[in-house]
């Protein structure tokens, strides 16, 4: 026991007064009688319990003395110290990445790790906290520290193992968060040590120590997998597409592996493949199209991780993407429009307001060449050396030879885009008010511009592209690409096929309120839309979703595992196990100290009461 | 007999026994004489036997008998000599025996004041009854004898020898009963006038005095604060004879085991006494020491 203020153990030197004040209240009268035989009979008698006594007689002072000692104890504020059961609050990193559900001889991995997770919350000493964090794609928390361990068993219960991939390091980085580098808390991983990043996991639990503990939960050791899965359509061959399938054996045995492949209204294709150890085979075929519906891949064979063996994919033909061009004709512009796959143009020398809904509901992009634009509701505009009849852009004359002094090189317009030495010869003389942004920059004007809504979307370069070398730069064919993607990014969603765990950005067209989302399992949910893009994150189960608004609104959306470091369950650098002498490490030999000046001051005010009711009692 | 106490004119008497403590004496004289009236002086038999006048008993002739109180008649029916033995008629010899040791000063009145008054009302009452009266004191040894004596010009001096008592030392009653015994020829009436207070106990001496033929009568004389201590708390205790000490936290609870072991005490003693047939009487110093004369007095057994 230590004394963390032991200077206020300078108030036993009331002990002494004590005494001194009890000495001369119990001064002995002096009295003379006439014998002393009868008194010294009687105190005979009472000799029996005279120890009793003279503690009786003697306890309104030893309880004073046992007050003042209590006080100048919680003064000095003791503390208990000790190395007996060392214990610290626990941070458990439970692993709920998709090579969890790799199946062993014990069960899958996951249900493992909940068995020993439910052992770590087991030898949680009383008192002490845990939280719980899972490393998914996304670390979540999905207990704070608690020390209650009904709630926390039944929190380590609820939880599911996802299809997607995981993500430890991220988990690691949130649990140090959590541990705030207290010596008092230790982080406990529980997973199959199949990380990305085992390299940097290992050199992270060197340098943590004893602060960090890995338990590996193991099995299964048999795995092929579909890690890639694609369609593309053949350049230059109308209705007729490439299907990109790779399959590789993530086990130490040769596996052949019956592959089937449903395209539909296709019949299905099969193929027989035989891999050695570590071979990935890609398989690519072409279907003549029309093509419509989902798309599975599957491998019929039976392993220790099954949810590689299904891939699916959105088998639709693409969608035909028209632009207008109003204005004057533009060969640059035109050729490299036309030039894409899929993509048609149109030029009309002007419109007039009341047609232009009717031509944003069949073109994708409208673009203004020259010619100011009528007011703009909605769309996706591009107003090349024109201002759109908008108080947020006004123009104030020409600018000759403006020189580009910097641009956004991170917006995704303009990413991979180099303006440097660009010559413009004249410019529109552009201000920008709030509400418009300027992206390219020259000391007297804005080149090019962006006014952004829900659903509107305008961008306007402020020259005359034929009056400029851009059109013979590289960054011209860089730049309308990005400008496609950024206005139409429905096109560049990856065609409906994301990988598990990943949020998935739905662009709309117009204004709706509510999509009802049916997942892999037939269960239907019904999201609110807060805004476009919705981003739908429920991404977390590998197999179709059907996205469904009203009723001619409906999109498949494809989820995939397509994760060659989740499906190599037994990879070469996993993360070695723990010897027994660090699975046993014995915490860090530090003296606790259990503050004690509570249960002194307790102590001191039940001495208190007693010693007044033995005053009030007359002892 | 009639008789008047000493007046201060013709001898003074000793400033202890004022004028108002004499005039006590006289009613106690008067209450005395109407108690026993048609009794005359001398007119007491004793267990004794003697040479008196009223026939007590035979017994056989011994070689050297008064042939005067051979029992002739006896003799001619029973051819033996007999001869009469009468009670003896003698004066009643009063031997008043007060405790001074140092303990009798204590109470208030202090019970050796109160002592010295009940030993003087009862000399006085028996002088005046024409006895003799003798006086000593005692503490651990025995004080300075005043032989018993007979007449009412005994009185002053027996009172001035009562005011000269002065109290010291510790008590040994067994000692000096049994030497008082040793050195007292005649016997008679030994009134003992003691708080009793001794350690080494009563039973010797008194029952020395029983055995040597004295009627024995002992008053025992408590100070009220002896029974019922009027205190509590840390105190000191000193044997105000010994000068022993005996530190003591009394309370109540102490207290009440110290009456009853003092009740217990008194009770012995009178049971004793019972036994040995020894009169006994307690008095609190409080209690006016004629109610004691005359509550003793009416038992009629000394005096009568």
């Amino acid at each position: 026991m230590v004394w963390l203020n032991p200077a206020a153990l300078a108030l036993l030197a009331f002990v002494p007064v004590l005494l001194v004040l009890h000495a001369l209240r119990y001064r002995r009268r002096d009295v003379a009688v006439s014998t002393l035989f009868l008194w010294e009979s009687v105190a005979r008698e009472a000799q029996g319990n005279l120890g009793l006594r003279r503690l009786v007689q003697n306890l309104p002072l030893l309880l004073q003395i046992l007050l003042v000692c209590l006080l100048a104890a919680a003064l000095a504020e003791p503390a208990l110290t000790g190395k007996a059961v060392p214990s610290r609050d626990v941070v458990l990193v439970l692993d709920v990445s998709a090579s969890m559900q790799a199946r062993g001889e014990q069960g899958t991995r996951f249900e493992q790790a909940i068995e020993r997770a439910l052992g770590v919350l087991q030898e949680l000493p009383a008192g002490r906290q845990m939280a719980v964090i899972t490393a998914g794609r996304q670390p979540r928390v999905a207990a704070f520290f608690d020390s209650d361990k009904t709630v926390l068993r039944q929190t380590i219960r609820d939880l599911q193992v996802s299809d997607g991939s995981g993500n430890m390091r991220e988990a690691l980085f949130l649990a140090l968060s959590l541990a705030q580098g207290s010596g008092s808390r230790e982080i406990v991983v529980v997973g199959d040590g199949a990380y990305p990043q085992a390299v940097e996991f290992a050199q992270l639990r060197q340098q943590l120590g004893s602060q960090l503990r890995h338990i590996r939960v193991e099995g299964g050791d048999t795995n092929v997998g579909i890690t890639r899965f694609a369609f593309r359509q053949v350049p230059d061959a109308e209705g007729l597409y490439e299907v990109l399938l790779a399959i590789k054996n993530f086990s130490s045995q040769p596996v052949t592996a019956p592959l089937r492949l449903d395209i539909p209204p296709q019949q299905p294709l099969q193929r027989q493949l035989v891999l050695q150890p570590g071979q990935e085979e890609v398989v690519v075929s072409t279907v003549a199209g029309p093509l419509q519906g989902v798309a599975e891949a599957e491998l019929a064979l039976e392993d220790d991780l099954a949810l590689d063996n299904r891939a699916y994919g959105v088998a639709a033909a693409p969608s035909q993407t028209w632009i207008l061009l109003v204005g004057e004709p533009n060969y640059f512009l035109e050729t490299l429009l036309t030039s894409i796959p899929g993509v048609f143009v149109n030029v009309v020398p002007q419109v007039s307001p009341d047609i232009l809904p009717r031509l944003l509901a069949s073109n994708r992009l409208i673009i203004f060449n020259g010619v100011d634009p009528p007011p703009l509701q909605r769309g996706n505009f591009l107003l090349l050396n024109a201002v759109p009849p908008d108080e947020r852009v006004l123009r104030a004359g020409t600018i000759t030879q403006p020189s580009v002094v910097d641009w956004e090189r991170q917006h995704p317009l303009l990413q991979f885009v180099d303006l440097a030495d660009l010559h413009v010869a004249e410019a529109l003389h552009l201000k920008l008010q709030a509400g418009a942004r300027s992206l390219v920059e020259t000391p007297e004007t804005t080149l090019l511009g962006l006014i952004e809504e829900p659903y509107l979307r305008v961008v306007f370069l402020g020259f005359d592209l034929m009056q400029s070398d851009l059109p013979l730069r590289v960054a011209f064919p860089i730049f309308i690409g990005n400008l496609l993607r950024w206005l139409a990014p429905q096109e560049s969603e990856g065609g409906g096929q994301i990988r598990a765990g990943i949020p998935y950005p739905l662009y709309l067209d117009g204004p709706i309120s509510q999509i009802t989302v049916q997942d892999p399992d037939g269960r239907r949910q019904q999201y609110d839309v807060q805004g476009n893009p919705w981003i739908f994150a429920d991404t977390q189960r590998v197999g179709v979703y059907t996205l469904r608004a009203g009723d001619t609104f409906k999109r498949y959306l494809t989820v995939n595992l397509l994760d060659d470091g989740e499906s190599d369950i037994n990879p070469a650098n996993k993360l070695p196990p723990l010897t027994p002498e660090e699975a046993t490490v014995p915490l860090p030999a530090g003296n606790s100290e259990t503050p004690l000046w509570l249960a002194v001051t307790l102590g001191a005010v039940a001495v208190l009461t007693t010693e007044w009711f033995t005053w009030c009692r007359d002892f | 007999m009639n008789a008047s106490p000493p007046t201060p004119s013709a001898e003074p008497v000793p400033a202890l026994f004022d004028a108002d403590f004499m005039r006590k004496l006289e009613t106690l004289h008067l209450l005395a004489r109407k108690l026993f009236r048609g009794q005359s002086q001398n007119d007491r038999t004793t267990l004794r036997r003697g040479m008196g006048l009223e026939f007590a008993d035979h017994r056989r002739y011994q070689p050297g008998d008064d042939f005067r109180y051979v029992d002739w008649n006896v003799y001619s029916r029973l051819d033996r000599l007999f001869l009469k033995v009468f009670a003896a008629e003698e004066d009643l010899t009063i031997h008043l025996l007060v405790d001074t040791s140092r303990s009798m000063r204590e109470g208030r009145p202090s019970k050796i004041d109160f002592a010295r008054q009940v030993a003087a009302a009862l000399g006085y009452i028996g002088l005046n009854s024409l006895d003799r009266v003798g006086v000593v004191s005692f503490a651990d040894e025995l004080g300075r004898p005043r032989p018993p004596q007979r007449g009412r010009q005994q009185i002053v001096s027996m009172l001035r020898y009562f005011e000269n008592l002065d109290c010291a030392g510790g008590t040994n009653l067994n000692r000096v009963l049994r030497t008082y015994v040793r050195q007292t020829r005649k016997t008679g009436l030994a009134i003992v006038i003691s708080d009793l207070f001794d350690p080494q106990g009563y039973a010797g001496g008194l029952d020395a005095l029983a055995y040597a033929g004295f009627d024995a009568l002992v008053i025992q004389v408590v100070a009220e604060s002896d029974i019922n201590p009027d205190f509590n708390g840390a105190v000191r205790l000193q044997d105000v004879e010994t000068g022993q000490q005996r530190r003591l936290t009394v309370n109540q609870r102490l207290l009440t085991r110290y009456r009853e072991k003092v009740a217990a005490y008194f009770s012995d003693i009178e049971t004793y006494c019972l036994r040995r047939n020894i009169e006994y009487l307690r008095v609190v110093t409080t209690v006016p020491f004629e109610d004691v004369v005359l509550r003793y007095l009416r038992r009629g057994l000394y005096l009568s």
